[in-house]
């Protein structure tokens, strides 16, 4: 059980915050990893909630390998997300306040080699031309992905 | 009651997730302000945990209102902490692990007021000589010292 079960079971289903972080991991291109996911017909960054005892960073790793079977080098802070914009409701009722910790971190393999079970497609996309994005975070953290391309900053 | 209280009512000590924010507000001698803390005594910068709906810097601004009285102009993220090293437990039992973020302004405005109860003294302090701070700030001055002495601030 993780952090977030566990405390619904005592709480219910009211708002809690959801602390997690995800990763914006580019290749060469500049082109930025997403992965389709199978719960729903959209897309997202790899990333997840935080458990106890965990750095943001170490979630963004791990999920990073448990979503896209991937390791990654330097991972620096892109952005930090947090605020009424990032409530969601889940369709079974359960609240959050997504509190997150974007990454950024850089490609340098060839070839991705999706085998996790979260996952029906890993693919890298340019940031022109982006499918469907799930929920407010990711939402957010590719729209200033964007933005920062756009300003010359990555 | 703040959230981490209601909580608190329905969880009893075991450890949560603690979000807060502060701000660093630096004098012309880059001097830091610091409050002591009425929950465990320790200085810290001007601090708190977010309220839901709140973003960290809209919590920083709320508490340097509350805890000091004042009011800041732009205020600039420098630093984020978490994880096993930001555990703590407090007087009364609570555990929690401290997620944290600071910002850091030189633009004040008002009266500097300690509220006597989640604020116990505030004072000025300089960079190299600190007293007794909170996990979190052990890690977030440093830091903004360093940033101070590469002249990014």
């Amino acid at each position: 059980m993780g952090y977030l079960s566990d405390l619904r079971k005592a709480v219910g289903s009211r708002p809690i915050f959801m602390v997690g972080a995800g990763v914006l991991l580019l290749d060469r291109q500049g082109r930025v990893l997403l992965q389709h996911r199978t719960d729903s017909d959209d897309w997202s960054t790899p990333g997840g909630a935080c458990e106890l005892g965990e750095s943001l960073e170490q979630t963004a790793r791990r999920e990073l390998m448990e979503e896209a079977g991937l390791e990654v080098g330097e991972l620096k802070l892109f952005c930090l997300l947090s605020g009424a914009e990032f409530y969601y409701r889940y369709p079974n009722g359960d609240e959050v306040y997504n509190v997150s910790a974007i990454f950024l971190g850089r490609y340098e393999g060839e070839e991705i080699t999706p085998d996790a079970e979260e996952t029906k497609e890993l693919r890298f996309f340019d940031l022109d031309s982006l499918p469907a994005i799930m929920g407010p975070v990711n939402q957010k953290a590719l729209e200033l992905l964007l933005e920062a391309r756009n300003r010359g900053e990555l | 009651m703040g959230y981490i209280e209601e909580l608190r009512a329905v969880v009893g000590k075991r450890p949560l997730f603690a979000v807060g924010a502060g701000v660093c507000v630096l004098d012309h001698q880059n001097r830091v302000l610091l409050q002591r803390r009425g929950d465990n005594g320790l200085w810290s910068c001007p601090g708190g945990g977010l309220e839901p709906g709140e973003s960290f810097e809209q919590a920083a601004r709320r508490e340097l209102r509350e805890e000091a009285g004042l009011e800041a102009g732009a205020l600039q993220f420098f630093s984020l902490t978490s994880g096993a090293d930001y555990f703590y437990t407090y007087p009364n039992g609570d555990q929690v692990y401290f997620v944290s973020a600071r910002f850091v302004t030189r633009e004040v405005w008002g009266e500097l007021k300690a509220d006597g109860q989640e604020t116990l003294e505030l004072r000025y302090f300089t960079l190299d000589d600190l007293p007794p701070v909170t996990v979190n700030d052990q890690t977030h001055l440093p830091r903004l010292r360093d940033k101070i002495l590469r002249g990014e601030l």
